[in-house]
């Protein structure tokens, strides 16, 4: 398993970290963090179980960034996520379609369309301790997004050797 | 993480707010920043998202078909509480009778749950559902508005794993007994 992983990190981390959306880039630059990529191959070996529908929820993905950022460390005020929201929506184009709060948690939620189709999704959560960013380049069905979060929460091991990884 | 998960999927599941009743609106502007609210927010663009959704089974395309017609969804929720029949008393007196009809009331263990709609204009018979529903220890508040079904919005409920909406299958079971 873990080998699998270090693989998996190792194909992530030849790959261009391009068309990713600038706000995403911009806070990834100012804050430290957890930063992982996953490409619609890295996704596939993910799936280790060969679901198929996580092979449907896939599809359409190009690529993945997962942001995590601890709050508290790098002075991430509550002005600062509504600016963030502000940025994916004045700056960059997308549309926000859910946004809710959970047992103290915010979650926000956009789409960026062209020609009628979606091209990019983001999803930001954000407690008192951490914010979280999927930016995703494509399309993710939106009914099976409760597997992706699965899949990033099952592989937590990836981001642990990775957080580990900076620390040394 | 795993709340984390468990709150992202349960809101994506679940799924901005657009031409509600006032008095709704005014009863999600006082407690939408009270942060012992939960709350969720879903938009007419969520709905048409969900849309694309390959489906195969024709009861669950006529689902998909009432929900393509839904503007907006918004839940306002709070557990653990012990003001939760207080919050129901609240909102109550805040929905104009004028403007909207009671549909049914549901007594489920120790909760109370009403259920009222709104008409509409044009083909739109009913234009909003709201359901209250207060307890010993929690409430909550929901507005789904759009074109709405009645006959899908227990299904839709189910879907979205919004606890409450299921008692709307009752309106068609009483229907069914009577004939």
């Amino acid at each position: 398993m873990k080998r699998l992983l270090l693989i998996v990190l190792m194909a992530a981390a030849f790959q261009s970290a391009q068309a990713q959306t600038k706000t995403t880039e911009l806070l990834d630059e100012k804050h430290e963090g957890t930063s992982l990529y996953f490409y619609k191959n890295t996704l596939r070996m993910l799936n280790q179980k060969e679901d198929k529908e996580f092979d449907d929820m896939i599809k359409d993905i190009e690529k993945i960034r997962f942001l995590m950022i601890d709050r508290k460390e790098e002075s991430f005020s509550n002005a600062d996520y509504k600016k963030l929201k502000e940025d994916y929506t004045k700056k960059e184009s997308f549309e926000e379609i859910m946004n809710g709060r959970l047992e103290g948690r915010n979650i926000n939620v956009y789409v960026r369309e062209a020609g009628g189709k979606v091209k990019g999704t983001i999803i930001m959560a954000s407690d008192s301790s951490n914010l979280y960013v999927l930016d995703i380049l494509g399309k993710i069905a939106l009914e099976k997004a409760s597997a992706l979060f699965k899949m990033i929460d099952e592989n937590a091991d990836v981001a642990n050797l990775i957080r580990k990884a900076h620390i040394d | 993480m795993k709340t984390l998960m468990v709150g992202a999927v349960m809101m994506v599941m679940s799924i901005g707010a657009f031409a509600q009743g006032d008095a709704i609106t005014k009863f999600f502007a006082k407690y939408q920043d009270d942060e012992t609210f939960s709350q969720v927010t879903i938009s007419s663009k969520m709905f048409s998202l969900l849309t694309d959704m390959q489906i195969d089974d024709p009861e669950d395309k006529e689902v998909i078909d009432a929900i393509s017609k839904l503007k907006g969804l918004r839940i306002l929720a709070k557990d653990d509480s012990r003001d939760g029949r207080v919050l129901y008393k609240e909102a109550l007196a805040l929905l104009p009778t004028k403007d909207y009809e009671e549909l049914m009331s549901v007594r489920d263990d120790d909760k109370d749950m009403k259920f009222f709609i709104r008409s509409g204009t044009g083909t739109a018979k009913i234009a909003e559902l709201v359901m209250v529903m207060g307890g010993n220890d929690d409430f909550m508040v929901m507005s789904l508005f759009g074109e709405i079904d009645l006959k899908q919005i227990g299904k839709i409920g189910s879907k979205m794993d919004i606890h409450g909406l299921d008692h709307l299958n009752k309106l068609d079971d009483k229907k069914k007994d009577k004939h």
